[in-house]
Order: C-alpha cells, then sequence, then structure tokens
C-alpha cells in the first residue's frame, strides 16, 4: 500500500515537475554566463608622493625639489555575468559584475613631503618616505542588448543599461626628518587621504563584430564602445599626524569636508578576438567561447579630493580663488573570458 | 630540365599576365586623400599672469588684477590617408595621418606675472608670452559600411590610434619694481607633451538630401577612442637672470579620453579618363576633437606646510587642462571604390 502510495506521488511529481523541467531547460539554453580573467594596471594620476620646490636647494639631494610617483603594476582580478536571451527575439538581458583591487607601495629618500624637508648639509635625520596605495573598484551593470545582423558576417550590438560603480582610493604617506615649522626633527609625519566615489547612472554602448574569414566561421573580431554619465557621491577624508622624537603626537589637521555630488562621464572600449563553438555533451549541444580582449576604461574627473585647496589671505597675496582640482581614474589591459551557455549569436 | 624550363616560362608567363592586372586591381580599390585643415586649438592653461584679489591702488594699470590668455588663432595643416576596400565587400582598411603645428604670441603691459607686477606708483611691466603647439595623429583600422536604402549609409569603424602632442609655454616679464627697487627681469619656460597608443571606434552616417542629385551627401559622425600615454613635464624659471627654479618630475601614465566629431557635406564623381573611370571626391567638413585632461602639468603644485596655524587643506597634485582643436576642413579624393 506505501508502495502504491510513493508510486503515485512520483507519478504526481513528475506530472508537475515537467512543465517546470521544460522551463528550466528552455532557460539554460538561453542562458550564457560568462567569466573573465582581467589583468589590468590602473593609472597613476593623483599617486604623486612630495612636493615641489622652487627654488634650488643648496647641495641638493636628487629627490629634494622632485616629486616621484606611485606606480601601479598589472594585476590579476575578475568579472563574472550573466545574459538571457528572449526566445524567438535579438535581445538579451545582461548583468555583469567587475572587480578590482590593487595595492602598490615605493619608498624613497629625500624627499620634500608633508612639511618634512631633508635639510641640505645638516642630516640630523636621514629623510625617509614610504608610501603605500590601495585601489578597490567594484562596477556592476545590468541592461539591454539588441543584436542587428546586417548579414551573415557582420553584426551589430547595441546595447543599453544602467550602471553602479564603487571607486575607492587610499593613500598613506609617512616620512621623517626636519620639520621647519614644527621647529624641531620629528620621528614620523604621516598623513592618509581617502577619496571614495560611489555612482549610479545609465550608459550606452555599441559593438562591432564581424566574421573575417568565411572558411573558418568560428572566429571573429570586435570593437566595442560603452559610455556612461553617473550620478556620483564624492566623499574626502585627509588627515595629517606629526610625532616628534619625545612621542609627542600633534594632529596637524583632519580635514572631512561635506559629501559633494556630481556627474562623472565615463568611457570604456574594448576589442579583440573572439571564438565560438557548440559542444555535443549528452546528447545535446552546450554553446561556449572563448575571447581574447582588451579593455580601456577611464573615469574623467573621478575623485575630487574634497573639492576645495588652501586659498592664502586674499589682502596679502596674488592667487585666484582656488576650488581643489579632481583626478581621472584609468584602468586598461587584456582579458580572457570563457562563455558557457546560451544561444550562438553569430 | 624540360620541366624546370616549363615552370620557369610558366611562371614568367604569370607573371606577365598577372602583374597588370593585379596592379590595376589593387589601384581600382584603393583610394587616396588628402585635406587641407583649418584648425585653431583650445587654450586651457595657456593663462599670463596671475590674478590679484585686492583692490588695486588708484592708478593701477587695468591689467594688474586680473589673467590674460594667449589666444592661438587658426593654422593651416594638413591630413592624408589611404584606404583599401576589400574586393566583394563592403569593408575598407584605412591609413590616416593628421599633422598640426601653431604658435602664437601675445604681449601686454601692466601684468603681473613670474614675481613681476607693476608698482601701483612706479613702472610698469612688460609682460610677452609664446606658445608652441605640435600634434602628430595616427590611426589604422577597418570600415564597414552598411546602406538602409539607396540614400542612407552608415560606415563603422574600429582602430588604433597613435598620438603625439607637445606644448611649449614661454613667458617673459620684465619692469616693475617689486624687490627694493630693482627693476625686474623674469622668463618661465613650461613644456607638456604624452604620447601614447589606443584603441578607438566610430560611426558615420551619410545621406543623399535630394534623389536628382546623388552626388552630393551629407554627414556627421563621431569617434572615440581611449589612449593610454606617458605624461611629460618640464618647467623651469629665470629670475633676474639666475635659475630660480627648475622642475622635471618623472613621467607619469594616464589613460586619456578622446572624442572627435565631424560634419559636413560631400561631393563624389567619376572621371572618365583613357577609357577608365577615376572615382573623385571632395568633401567641405568640420572638425571638433578634444582629448580630456590631456596636459597633467608635472601632477604636482605648491603645496604649503600644513600646520594647525595654516588651517586644514587638501593635497594639492597638480591641475590638467584639456586639449581641444576645431575648424575646418577641404579634403581630395582619388581612386578607390564609392561607399
Amino acid at each position: 500500500m506505501k508502495n502504491l502510495f510513493a508510486l503515485l506521488v512520483s507519478l504526481l511529481a513528475a506530472q508537475a515537475a515537467t512543465p517546470l523541467r521544460a522551463a528550466a531547460d528552455q532557460f539554460l539554453e538561453y542562458t550564457e554566463v560568462f567569466v573573465r580573467g582581467t589583468y589590468t594596471k590602473p593609472s597613476n594620476n593623483g599617486l604623486s608622493i612630495g612636493d615641489v620646490q622652487i627654488i634650488i636647494p643648496a647641495a641638493a639631494l636628487d629627490r629634494f625639489n622632485q616629486a616621484v610617483f606611485l606606480k601601479p603594476k598589472f594585476k590579476w582580478d575578475y568579472t563574472v555575468g550573466l545574459n538571457y536571451r528572449f526566445p524567438d527575439t535579438r535581445t538579451r538581458f545582461f548583468v555583469d559584475y567587475d572587480h578590482f583591487r590593487e595595492d602598490a607601495s615605493r619608498t624613497d629618500n629625500s624627499i620634500l613631503d608633508i612639511g618634512v624637508v631633508p635639510p641640505p648639509g645638516l642630516n640630523l635625520i636621514p629623510v625617509f618616505e614610504y608610501a603605500s596605495l590601495l585601489y578597490a573598484t567594484q562596477e556592476i551593470r545590468a541592461g539591454f542588448k539588441r543584436l542587428i545582423p546586417f548579414h551573415h558576417r557582420f553584426l551589430v550590438d547595441l546595447g543599453a543599461f544602467l550602471e553602479y560603480d564603487k571607486l575607492n582610493r587610499t593613500m598613506r604617506e609617512y616620512i621623517n626628518g626636519e620639520h621647519p615649522a614644527e621647529g624641531a626633527p620629528v620621528e614620523t609625519s604621516f598623513r592618509e587621504t581617502d577619496n571614495i566615489v560611489k555612482a549610479f547612472g545609465p550608459g550606452v554602448g555599441v559593438l562591432i563584430a564581424g566574421i573575417p574569414f568565411k572558411s573558418c566561421k568560428y572566429f571573429g573580431l570586435f570593437g566595442g564602445v560603452a559610455t556612461s554619465l553617473l550620478y556620483a557621491k564624492n566623499r574626502f577624508d585627509e588627515s595629517n599626524v606629526v610625532t616628534l622624537l619625545n612621542g609627542t603626537q600633534i594632529l596637524e589637521y583632519d580635514y572631512n569636508p561635506e559629501n559633494s555630488y556630481s556627474i562623472l562621464g565615463k568611457f570604456d572600449v574594448n576589442f579583440g578576438i573572439d571564438y565560438r563553438r557548440s559542444i555535443p555533451v549528452s546528447g545535446s549541444k552546450v554553446n561556449t567561447g572563448l575571447t581574447l580582449g582588451m579593455r580601456y576604461v577611464n573615469y574623467i574627473n573621478a575623485f575630487k579630493n574634497g573639492n576645495t585647496y588652501f586659498n592664502p589671505f586674499p589682502s596679502t597675496d596674488d592667487f585666484a580663488a582656488n576650488t581643489g582640482h579632481a583626478e581621472d581614474f584609468g584602468r586598461f589591459g587584456p582579458y580572457l573570458q570563457l562563455s558557457v551557455g546560451g544561444q550562438k549569436t553569430y | 630540365m624540360k620541366k624546370l624550363l616549363a615552370l620557369t616560362l610558366g611562371t614568367a608567363f604569370t607573371a606577365t599576365v598577372a602583374t597588370p592586372v593585379l596592379a590595376e586591381n589593387f589601384l581600382d580599390y584603393t583610394g587616396v586623400y588628402a585635406a587641407a585643415t583649418y584648425t585653431t586649438p583650445s587654450n586651457n592653461g595657456l593663462s599670463m599672469g596671475d590674478m590679484i584679489t585686492q583692490v588695486p591702488a588708484a592708478g593701477a594699470i587695468d591689467t594688474f588684477n586680473r589673467a590674460l590668455f594667449v589666444q592661438p588663432g587658426f593654422s593651416w595643416d594638413y591630413n592624408v590617408g589611404i584606404n583599401y576596400h576589400f574586393p566583394h565587400t563592403h569593408t575598407r582598411a584605412f591609413l590616416d595621418y593628421d599633422n598640426f603645428q601653431d604658435n602664437k604670441e601675445r604681449q601686454a603691459n601692466g601684468v603681473r606675472d613670474l614675481g613681476a607686477f607693476p608698482a601701483a606708483a612706479g613702472p610698469t611691466t612688460n609682460a610677452s608670452a609664446r606658445v608652441e603647439q605640435h600634434m602628430d595623429e595616427w590611426r589604422l583600422g577597418l570600415t564597414h559600411y552598411l546602406h538602409f536604402g539607396s540614400r542612407f549609409f552608415v560606415d563603422f569603424s574600429a582602430y588604433v590610434e597613435y598620438d603625439r602632442v607637445l606644448q611649449a609655454f614661454y613667458e617673459h616679464n620684465t619692469g616693475g619694481a617689486p624687490i627694493g627697487g630693482v627693476t625686474t627681469t623674469a622668463f618661465r619656460e613650461t613644456d607638456n607633451s604624452f604620447d601614447g597608443w589606443g584603441p578607438g571606434v566610430g560611426f558615420r552616417i551619410t545621406g543623399i538630401p535630394y534623389a536628382p542629385c546623388p552626388n552630393f551627401s551629407l554627414f556627421a559622425g563621431a569617434m572615440t577612442t581611449l589612449l593610454y600615454t606617458k605624461d611629460k613635464f618640464h618647467e623651469y624659471e629665470y629670475f633676474n637672470a639666475e635659475l630660480f627654479y627648475a622642475y622635471s618630475p618623472e613621467n607619469s601614465r594616464s589613460i586619456l579620453g578622446k572624442l572627435d566629431i565631424d560634419f559636413g557635406i560631400d561631393y563624389r564623381n567619376v572621371l572618365h579618363m583613357n577609357n577608365t573611370k577615376l572615382r573623385s571626391g571632395v568633401t567641405l567638413g568640420v572638425r571638433y576633437m578634444n582629448i580630456f585632461n590631456a596636459f597633467k602639468n608635472g601632477n604636482t603644485y605648491f603645496n604649503p606646510f600644513p600646520t594647525a596655524a595654516a588651517g586644514g587643506f587638501a593635497a594639492n597634485t597638480g591641475y590638467p587642462n584639456d586639449f581641444g582643436r576645431v575648424g575646418p576642413y577641404l579634403q581630395f579624393r582619388i581612386g578607390g571604390m564609392h561607399a
């Protein structure tokens, strides 16, 4: 009796599951997932260590009147994504997530930075500088793409999407040496500068793809551009602490202005080669793809640095109003992408 | 021996027959063009003089409390290129070179610059500034055109671009009596340059507005490029014939965004020469181009000592400037296939 009941339940479940199973199969047939290994390097705008001294220093050390730069290197990271092609259409929904994290550091001697000066001829304390950088960025895009085949070897993919970006940049500078403003040698002058951008906005893009050789339809070349305008909240925080030789700590300043809001322009260009093929698996065919591409991306005036800067008293000196300066943030480098599932787009 | 002779003769015969055909075929699908460009650059960063934020005392000269700008004028230059239309396709390969050179000078009295300024009652200053700019732009890529009916076309392009841009700015200010009544002479040279590679894509829309006159068309297009560049900077100043400072920082690396838009009118025709047809065209267009935050100015700036007395301020790592150009061009084309 129990066996009969189990049989009936199984049959009933199978009856109910069939539409679900079919829906799942259909979903998987039209759904593509990809994972991408990115190997990118950021630009180093704003990663200056040290000031410029505008006099010729006596017995100057090499770095005394020069700024140097932190130079981030290429770094492996990843992108993952999913797109779903609506049945019997050329339209796809897509969502992808890009992650990037990079740190870099640099040490140098005899730099003029954060009020610490290597005194020519004195060298009471050798000036030693250490600076470190942390970049952490995340990008999420969701939207629609529409494929327009103009003939079987030339296609245009048009996209419209919404994008969320988060950019963090933290820079820490340590330096020891003479500090004329304090009138005494210091053990360490330390400054931390944080720029954080959270942004959301629309974008559009176009990608051109062609199959150059009739005899090898699996290979494609592509080049595309996407541009976004992001409404961004800009946060900034900077603090400077000086530690004297006797251990006394002086908070020189802690600057934490109100958040500001801006519109950021972003350009994204990529190009590369593509190989796509169907692989028979358990009696059915699974579409796969391998892409080797290059990506260039740049946010114009991304980091606002608090939207302010030191302004001398106007009664004594000669400067235009200074509302600070912004810096770009860019990345570029190759990527290798593997994709599985979905329907062939070409 | 016979085989060798036959092979040699056969090869020679094939070459004799094939060479002109290949050459003719190549020339049939190859177009060359040359354009005279007449553009003016933007003058971001070409400031001459400081701004003084106090109301000048009576008798002060007008320019005493404001900066002036060097305003580059239009300059004739050129653009040349070649394209090859792959037979039986809508695809062309192209190579394009654009050259731009300009220099401009401005002179004014009573300018406050380089630490030399006119006293409220005393000798004035004589300032001059000169800018020299040079730009080389190479593009190599593919264009594919699509036609939507007989009167509307779209060209899609993907390319690799190399840009090299140099800007030298010279300032000279004499006179004034700022320091102990000594007449001053100050000179400063500021050099910004960058060069870099990057990919770009673009499109151009072409329409034939009047069906009875298919030779005339209107077009508009846009291109965008991202360049990975090496940024160089050098600045030095002489004050009363002594080197006051010389600043030559390390090179920095950036990604630069570039936008390029052009539009205009086009006339194309087929010329009959020696029983052959030669395609030709002439275009009158206007080009707008801008590279965002192109000149980095050394990525640094004056930073006062951060003391509690001086108050808080953000670290200043310098101000970049855009570089843009705008102006008309006249292009002549010959050869190739009509798109």
